[in-house]
């Protein structure tokens, strides 16, 4: 399969990425490629530019910022995979992410731009309380991932818009992300990540956020509220996960049904926040 | 474009589409056969090669993308890329052999970060490259005798 034509340039800075991309709204980002270039091949895509991002070495960091992390839009799956310090909720995630060689090209950015509706990065971020920053042609925008995942394939990001960074303003001290796939490396059909903070057995602060199942990432807010401000016991994720496999409002497809993904909903929610309490 | 990469050890200077895919580059611009077109969607890995001592799947990539870099596939030769070939030889890890550069990319590329590899670690390793005869077996246990 051959893509169809386009022009490419390789931008030397974010400024003349955002400017190339909001000029042209048929231009198109191009980080790592992993989900673009498929879709290049299969003609789904047909961009008459591509604005290859990805040797912009100023994207392409991890580093701790207070009690949390900042994380640059060009860090690699097989970088965050390497990433040893707090949120080690990002290589546990990471690792679950594709095979050996998307991880070496991916990147969150990417991943987040994208927005399948079953990947992985955007349970993890909403999950983490995350804000997505992007630099437009009016500058740097702060967009909660909340906010920032709108629909399959649809976000928040406006013509010209380009992630610059994930910021995870706190890291939990208990974090888990589970994905139940067909395989080690195909996409969810349930995932859910797990931010806990607990205090004395008791669990003081809960974030629960699902991807796989429904039209975008979602947090599990009924399921939260099941766990929060109770004392931390093997019976209450039960009720979690039967309170996750309520809420969610999956859509059958190639790769599971809806029923079975609600149902895998609940299991990946118990076993994440099972894994992330260390039960 | 014109691009120039060095494949091998040897650097290559050639004018490519912008869309040229880096597997078309390698094989029908330098004539690098050994790289795979396999299932031509990402997913079966018969096309991987090192990308700057990374695994990638050639065929996922715009030759554009890998302007300056260098790439190596399975016709390099140096001390562990013979030891694995002859395990795969030894382990019998090939049956139609359409996967083996895939895997041996793979293989080496997990062996130059971790050469000693759990079984896990392994599986994991090769697990982007799939093998239609389903030898895994026989895979896992020559990359693991091709270790130090």
């Amino acid at each position: 399969m051959i893509p169809p034509q386009f022009d490419y340039i390789r931008a030397s800075s974010i400024d003349e990425a955002v400017d190339i991309l909001s000029e042209d709204p048929n231009a198109k980002a191009l980080a790592g490629g992993q989900s673009l270039i498929p879709l290049l091949k299969l003609r789904a895509a047909a961009p008459s530019k591509l604005v290859d991002i990805g040797r912009l070495k100023e994207l392409r960091y991890v580093r701790q910022a207070g009690d949390g992390l900042a994380v640059g839009a060009l860090a690699t799956h097989a970088e965050l995979e390497r990433w040893a310090g707090p949120c080690g909720v990002l290589p546990e995630a990471a690792r679950q992410i594709g095979d050996p060689q998307i991880r070496s090209m991916g990147t969150i950015g990417g991943s987040l731009a994208h927005a399948d509706p079953a990947a992985d990065w955007p349970a993890v971020v909403l999950a983490l309380g995350a804000v997505v920053k992007a630099r437009g042609p009016s500058g740097l925008r702060e967009v909660p991932a909340e906010e920032f995942f709108q629909g399959p394939y649809s976000t928040a990001l406006q013509q010209g818009e380009l992630i610059v960074e994930v910021s995870i303003p706190r890291c939990p001290p208990r974090a888990s992300y589970v994905k139940i796939a067909k395989t080690h490396n195909d996409f969810a059909i349930a995932g859910v990540a797990a931010a806990v903070w607990a205090k004395d057995g008791v669990v003081e602060e809960v974030r629960l956020a699902a991807t796989g199942v429904g039209l975008k990432p979602v947090r599990l807010r009924k399921a939260e509220e099941a766990i929060r401000g109770r004392k931390i016991a093997g019976d209450l994720l039960a009720e979690v996960a039967e309170a996750a496999s309520r809420e969610v409002e999956p859509v059958s497809d190639v790769r599971a049904s809806a029923e079975y993904r609600r149902a895998m909903a609940g299991v990946a929610a118990r076993r994440a926040l099972r894994r992330a309490l260390g039960l | 474009m014109r691009i120039k990469v060095k494949v091998n050890g040897v650097w290559y200077e050639r004018d490519v589409e912008p869309r040229r895919l880096l597997v078309h580059f390698l094989r029908d611009d330098l004539g690098i056969k050994s790289v795979r077109v396999g299932c031509d969607t990402g997913h079966c890995g018969a096309c991987t090669v090192l990308l700057d001592g990374r695994p990638v799947k050639s065929c996922n990539l715009l030759a554009v993308q890998v302007d300056g870099s260098e790439i190596i596939t399975a016709d390099h030769s140096d001390d562990l890329m013979e030891r694995l070939k002859r395990a795969f030889h030894e382990r019998h890890a090939l049956q139609c052999g359409y996967c083996t550069s895939g895997m041996l990319m793979a293989s080496y590329a997990l062996l130059r970060e971790r050469p000693r590899p759990t079984e896990e670690e392994i599986r994991e390793g090769i697990s982007g490259v799939l093998c239609r005869c389903t030898g895994y077996q026989n895979i896992v246990e020559a990359v693991r005798s091709a270790g130090p």
